[in-house]
């Protein structure tokens, strides 16, 4: 399934707004340069769980090596499930 | 990104022969210096332990582990051990002992699938979810809440236990066992970051509990 990388950035605001509501207007504004940690206040475990929803979401999955410093922004996640679609 | 080394998927497996040989050479002595003391902190937590668990417990010194596998003896333990630990000379005789290593600047996914699918294969994992030594005014560091996440991918349940810090050579090892906290049964398998955190905070304060019933 190809999708375009608004799509993946916009599936992955779904799947922050229902693990992080109280963060909704953070996430809602979230854009391919908003940083996770930075920006978004995700912690380290907060990451893992977004990478394990994610490879449950999009039917991808994760290289080993994948750890909470591989990703600093919502474009970088977003680039790495479009090169796993 | 250093290599993260998971268990071994084929050929001879050490760990249940070098635990075995720990236990079998380790019980006497241990039982004659440690003369361990059980407190429960209720009937339910007197049940032992079966199938995949997590066990979670304060850390004042660096033998906490031994303490657990004295006082849980009829289990074989996986602890979780820092980069710092199991990259040292230690590391070798560690992996033989089926600990883990974890690096704590950056867990990777690999890291966390070798965890979640060893307590789906019924094993238990043993950690300390202040991340390191804590005594004096820093035994109540704050919990880690990675271990939550490992028992909502497995379901496994976390069973709290406190070691109280020994005064000194010969006195006596008192170890206060609580009961098993489910995560799962408490917010289901999707629970949300806040949710996550209210579950630490729970097993932070059933700690505390513990800790009170050991004084």
């Amino acid at each position: 399934m190809l999708m375009t990388k608004p799509e993946i950035i916009s599936k992955l605001k779904d799947i922050l707004l229902i693990a992080d509501s109280g963060n909704a207007d953070k996430i809602n504004a979230a854009d391919e340069n908003t940083r996770l940690m930075e920006d978004l206040g995700l912690n380290s475990v907060n990451v893992l769980y977004l990478v394990i929803a994610i490879e449950e979401v999009f039917n991808i999955r994760f290289d080993d090596e994948t750890g909470v410093d591989t990703f600093g922004t919502v474009g970088d996640v977003a680039d790495y499930i479009g090169g796993k679609l | 990104m250093k290599e993260v080394k998971t268990k071994k998927t084929g050929g001879f497996d050490p760990v249940p022969f070098v635990q075995g040989f720990i236990k079998v050479t380790g019980a006497i002595p241990s039982l004659l210096w440690l003369r361990p003391k059980r407190i429960y902190a209720s009937e339910k937590a007197r049940e032992k332990i079966k199938g995949g668990a997590l066990i979670i417990a304060n850390h004042s010194d660096f033998v906490d582990p031994v303490y657990l596998m004295t006082v849980l003896w009829y289990r074989q333990h996986h602890f979780i051990c820092s980069e710092e630990i199991m990259d040292s000379k230690a590391g070798g005789f560690l992996r033989a002992c089926g600990c883990i290593r974890i690096d704590r600047k950056n867990v990777t996914i690999n890291t966390m699938r070798d965890i979640t699918d060893r307590l789906k294969q019924g094993q238990v994992v043993s950690l300390f979810p202040q991340g390191r030594i804590s005594v004096g005014e820093d035994e109540g560091a704050k919990f880690k809440s990675g271990m939550t996440l490992m028992a909502i991918r497995s379901g496994a349940p976390i069973i709290p236990v406190y070691v109280k810090p020994r005064n000194g050579f010969f006195d006596r090892l008192k170890v206060v066992i609580g009961e098993r906290v489910s995560v799962t049964e408490l917010y289901g398998e999707r629970p949300t970051f806040a949710e996550i955190d209210a579950a630490t905070r729970l097993l932070y304060e059933r700690e505390k509990q513990l800790k009170e019933l050991a004084e």
